[in-house]
């Protein structure tokens, strides 16, 4: 896993969205105190109980493969052919995320998955930091 | 709420012409409606206007040189439900003695619109969309998990093409005109594993227009008046309450809506017109429409039910794949076609002796949402 620290080079994609803290990929999303209802990313509300308190959680370092596909277009940051999918986290909710397979790798739905924090794409002068997930 | 009835439609042919503007696209589909209802512009007592790219008030420059003019025109966008959305409100304003006869029309000219020649991207806030989620990932992503929990092969969803683009062929509005075999349909560029180019419904000109007209004054202006037995309009529901994503809870929701309110349901209806944008999408939509059970898309198409002379044939305009997809205009074209069906005039790709008929839409990517809009009519002769 990369260096994160340096602000500069290496910068996420978006802000407080994942984590690699303690050398563990992460999400970060947040719950609600009333129902349980889980978000990612996190929302304002509990979209079920509304007035409810929300509280910070760190999900998704695992989960299950639900859907994949090997996307032929092009795409402003990622080169065809690409790997997207939906992968059912631990924590109960679904998330759609870039994937990657190691050599010699077939993806299969229903595979154990692994969040992985790396470089997703660079601009200019950057490199862009993102989450996808790895079969384990 | 009074009976409501169509009494006129048209359409231009669907296709590429940048040379041609919306307005002019939308003229073309209003004068024909009106020439087919036989009613005079001055009869006109309301207008909706529907387009998602062509810009503001749609609804009063379609109808600058129709002679009709200062009424109430009200213009709609609900993404690739439009059409359908904009008949609705027409439909309402009759229903409710608003009026006596309005006109729905939806027309887009995507070849001179910002996504000419592009993909329909994400806005740059959109999480999934900066990951590399589009509207064909999304469908291929429930392709494949169809594939997985039903069995489902590439080849039955190549047959919603194949059959789509034979009725193409039998309609002179279409958009293609060519047949296909299942080999061409699945050989054809890969656009997200598995959906192939050929499985995706193209970019596309066009407009339609219909003439609403409140059933007790229909007669003078025809004898086969073609009764709006449902109309339901619906929005999608958070992501996360969407569990399965090989099935369509909102059309789902909007097909029980519309049986319910038409009073029968879908073994009585005779010709359908839904939303396949995809062919993944019309799979899916067989069994959320409630056409065969749960997971039986694939069975169906081979069962010969949704092909013309089949037992309720399905997109015998072409559908979306075939005869193109003008967003705002497809809502109304499933209607027009609706009613050159149940009137007996659809020429070739006639479905013998149909007196119902039922419409469907879907659409608009919304980051967070199953979809946008979903809208379902029913109608009977």
């Amino acid at each position: 896993m990369n260096d994160l620290g340096n602000k500069d080079a290496f910068a996420p994609f978006r802000e407080g969205l994942f984590t690699a803290e303690d050398g563990r990929a992460r999400l970060i999303g947040n719950k609600c105190s009333g129902c349980g209802q889980i978000y990612f990313p996190a929302r304002t509300y509990c979209l079920e109980c509304f007035d409810a308190e929300m509280e910070r959680v760190k999900i998704g370092s695992e989960g299950t493969l639900y859907s994949f596909t090997v996307v032929h277009m092009p795409s402003p940051h990622f080169v065809p052919p690409y790997m997207v999918g939906w992968i059912d986290v631990t924590e109960g909710i679904r998330v759609f995320s870039p994937i990657m397979i190691n050599e010699g790798e077939t993806l299969k739905i229903g595979m154990k998955m692994k969040l992985e924090i790396d470089e997703l794409w660079k601009e200019t002068k950057k490199s862009v930091a993102g989450y996808r997930y790895r079969p384990y | 709420m009074r009976d409501v009835v169509v009494i006129g439609g048209g359409m231009t042919v669907f296709g590429k012409f940048p040379e041609r503007t919306s307005e002019e696209l939308g003229h073309e589909a209003i004068m024909a409606a009106i020439k087919d209802a036989r009613i005079k512009p001055k009869n006109v007592g309301f207008v909706s206007g529907g387009t998602v790219y062509g810009g503001w008030c749609i609804g009063q420059r379609m109808l600058k040189d129709a002679g009709i003019s200062n009424l109430e025109v009200l213009n709609v966008e609900n993404a690739c439900a439009t059409g359908a959305s904009a008949f609705r409100e027409a439909w309402l304003r009759v229903a409710t003695g608003q009026c006596d006869i309005a006109i729905a029309a939806g027309v887009e000219s995507m070849t001179t619109s910002p996504v000419a020649g592009k993909l329909i991207t994400p806005p740059p806030d959109d999480i999934d969309g900066q990951l590399g989620l589009t509207v064909p990932v999304f469908f291929a992503l429930m392709m494949r998990r169809h594939m997985h929990e039903f069995g489902t092969t590439p080849e039955q969803f190549a047959k919603v093409s194949v059959k789509n683009h034979n009725n193409g062929c039998l309609n002179p509005y279409s958009q293609y005109q060519k047949n296909f075999t299942v080999e061409e349909i699945l050989q054809s560029r890969m656009v997200c594993d598995p959906l192939t180019l050929l499985q995706c419904c193209p970019n596309s000109d066009g407009a339609a227009a219909v003439v609403l007209c409140a059933k007790k004054i229909s007669a003078r202006y025809t004898s086969t008046p073609m009764f709006v037995t449902a109309s339901v309009l619906g929005s999608g529901d958070y992501l996360h309450r969407w569990n399965d994503a090989t099935f369509s809870n909102m059309s789902h929701k909007a097909a029980m809506a519309a049986y319910e309110m038409a009073g029968y349901g879908p073994l009585d209806i005779d010709v359908i017109e839904l939303h396949d944008a995809f062919t993944v999408a019309e799979i899916m939509h067989y069994e959320d429409l409630g056409l065969c059970e749960k997971g039986g898309g694939g069975h169906f198409i081979d069962s010969g039910a949704p092909w013309l002379g089949g037992s309720v044939p399905v997109n015998p305009s072409g559908g979306l794949l075939s005869k193109g997809h003008p967003l705002a205009a497809t809502g109304v074209a499933q209607i027009v076609e609706a009613w050159k069906q149940l009137k007996g005039v659809a020429g070739k790709h006639q479905v013998q002796g149909a007196r119902t008929a039922l419409t469907h839409v879907l659409g608009g990517y919304v980051s967070g949402l199953e979809s946008g809009a979903v809208s379902i009519h029913i109608f009977r002769m």
